[in-house]
């Protein structure tokens, strides 16, 4: 029973991993630009949670909806001021601007609202609903439900419309993209702001179960790296599924090894997935190095 | 790459050996040790960085591991951090072989990312390793002033220590600039598949790089742990010190030989100034504007300060004779 119990619970935090984890892998898949923020980003939407809870009294599920348009705003606010900037240029302007960015977001939220570790009082944050025996935490279950009904819509979006096409299309050739009249420079601001909104997103999902606090982005951003890396590079299917492995490892390696070794079980996934199938489970061979890939 | 005129070096070695006698407040003489120590530290990255093109934000991981081994040697078994030094420098290049081996055929910000999480992974082996590395609240080291123990009373003589491990990055970087391997690694950071297919030996000549910079890396993070006399898992291994030394690299002038001191000689007083400045109630304040200024130089004036600097200098000549 603890065996299923552990699984279950594995496979929901996988949902979340997932979650975040898409928004990483659609921004890459397309814009090529590993977003070194991303982590910190999930941090921001973790704060509107929370300060949406203590100020106003709204539960986070009121907030994932409420939120999205500040998400919205502060992912185009990026691309326009730094992201747009560094598209097609050099590993340091790339790397950096991010890595800037992420520096800049911790510690402009250490700066207001401090290092305290902080949590949502609220009476579900430890919620579980019983079946048969079996106990299941509902802020992951609902975390777990939204990352599959997120990922459905995006995945519709891709393959079902003319604008998810667009972003596939750039996906595979800015060029001919170009040349076929799909403007470029307005799919790269719109992946970007529906990649920023994914994390956002994920981020108030998560606040209920997880201490808030300004650093709290760099494990989950690790976490989230080492899932698109799993999964394939800007491959959807690869983040959902890179996620429901990565979930499973987590609670199943922290029950049996215990919680303190568990990120150094990540990076040694990470050093095998590189060494055996560097292309990750659905990416393209070659990815890895060049950074090509499709998306969806 | 233009390489520095020995003219012009010899002028900033006496410079810099001058610079200590010039003050003896502890505060003023604290800046010069730490501008010293992260120069060299930076001096190291950027054999990886700048001249490899190798964008590591891992370094924290060879810094930690020249710390912890030399203090782990000194308080376990009293062994001399001279000695420790070298210990550690060995562990870090070894280090650096074996996770470059595994990770540096990654390519840009893939490489990157690996580095971090190997941060991370040393970083939670230090802090639960309790028997070993002492937890989370790290190492104290003795204060007994000896050259032995490399502790000094005055830090006017570890300004002066810090100078010697200085020189000897940049000595080092400088026969590299010089010399073949220094072209290869040029080659590589410019055009990978390139300079594979002319013969460079790449995988070699990367992994050569990798394991000098942790090495050097190394050195600077026992003489930090000497200097400072504590050091602790949540600050030795944080990603903060590994950006700030590609920050400094990158201020300065990344692959060029003197760039990474003088990123050190601007973000080291900035930060100190900040610190006092904006003091403990606002803590994190100079770390936001680290971060603008790191958007700002990768976005604005990527090829750093020094090279903007003569940029506009050249564009816009001083006149030699005032206009009559």
């Amino acid at each position: 029973m603890i065996f299923v119990e552990l699984v279950l619970a594995g496979l929901m935090l996988g949902g979340v991993y997932a979650l975040i984890s898409i928004g990483l892998t659609l921004i890459f898949g397309v814009l090529r630009v590993v977003n070194f923020a991303h982590g910190e980003m999930l941090m921001l939407g973790m704060f509107a949670a929370y300060w949406a809870s203590t100020l106003g009294g709204l539960p986070p599920y009121v907030t994932a909806v409420a939120a999205l348009p500040l998400f919205a705003l502060f992912g185009w606010l990026v691309y326009r001021l730094i992201v747009r900037r560094t598209l097609g240029m050099g590993d340091v302007v790339q790397i950096f601007a991010t890595v800037g960015v992420g520096v800049v977001l911790q510690n402009a939220a250490l700066v207001l609202w401090t290092g305290d570790f902080r949590t949502i009082r609220s009476g579900y944050a430890d919620a579980v609903l019983r079946v048969g025996g079996i106990q299941v935490s509902v802020p992951l279950l609902v975390a777990f439900a939204v990352a599959i009904g997120v990922s459905g819509l995006l995945f519709l979006f891709l393959n079902r419309t003319l604008e998810g096409r667009a972003v596939r299309a750039v996906a595979q050739d800015p060029i001919s993209a170009l040349a076929l009249a799909i403007d470029t420079d307005r799919v790269y601001m719109r992946t970007f702001v529906l990649g920023v909104c994914c994390v956002g997103l994920a981020g108030v999902l998560l606040a209920p179960s997880y201490p808030i606090f300004p650093a709290i982005g760099l494990s989950f951003g690790l976490v989230s790296y080492v899932v698109v890396v799993l999964g394939g590079l800007g491959s959807m299917a690869g983040a959902l599924l890179g996620g429901f492995v990565i979930g499973l490892i987590e609670v199943l390696s922290g029950y049996f090894l215990g919680t303190a070794l568990k990120q150094a079980i990540y990076f040694l996934i990470f050093v095998l997935v590189l060494l055996v199938r560097p292309q990750g489970l659905f990416g393209q061979r070659g990815a890895e190095t060049m950074g090509f890939g499709k998306i969806a | 790459m233009t390489s520095t005129r020995p003219a012009v070096l010899l002028v900033v070695v006496l410079g810099l050996m001058a610079l200590p006698l010039t003050t003896s407040n502890d505060y003023y003489l604290d800046i010069i040790v730490q501008i010293f120590l992260w120069g060299a530290a930076a001096t190291a990255w950027n054999l990886l960085g700048g001249y490899a093109g190798q964008f590591s934000l891992g370094h924290a991981a060879f810094f930690g591991i020249g710390a912890y081994t030399s203090s782990l040697l000194l308080t376990g078994a009293r062994v001399s951090p001279w000695l420790g030094m070298l210990a550690g420098a060995l562990l870090a290049a070894l280090f650096a072989l074996v996770i470059g081996y595994l990770s540096i055929r990654l390519r840009g910000p893939f490489f990157t990312l690996s580095t971090i999480a190997l941060t991370e992974v040393l970083q939670i082996l230090a802090i639960h390793w309790r028997g070993l590395t002492g937890g989370s609240e790290g190492v104290s080291l003795p204060n007994a002033a000896s050259v032995w123990t490399m502790t000094f009373d005055g830090r006017r003589t570890y300004a002066y220590v810090g100078l010697g491990f200085l020189l000897l990055a940049v000595l080092v970087s400088w026969l590299i600039e010089r010399s073949r391997w220094g072209y290869y690694l040029v080659a590589i950071r410019e055009e990978e598949d390139a300079a594979r297919s002319i013969g460079v030996p790449v995988l070699g000549v990367k992994l050569g790089a990798a394991a000098l910079s942790a090495c050097l890396t190394a050195v600077v993070g026992t003489f930090y742990a000497q200097y400072v006399l504590w050091i602790e898992p949540a600050h030795t291994f944080s990603i903060d010190i590994s950006i700030q030394l590609a920050l400094m690299v990158i201020i300065g002038g990344l692959g060029t030989l003197l760039g990474p001191l003088i990123g050190a000689s601007l973000i080291i007083p900035l930060n100190m100034f900040l610190r006092a400045w904006l003091g403990a109630a606002v803590s994190g304040l100079y770390l936001v504007i680290y971060g603008l200024v790191l958007v700002l130089v990768v976005l604005y004036a990527r090829a750093g300060i020094v090279a903007e600097v003569q940029r506009v200098m050249r564009r816009h000549p001083v006149p030699r004779q005032s206009p009559a």
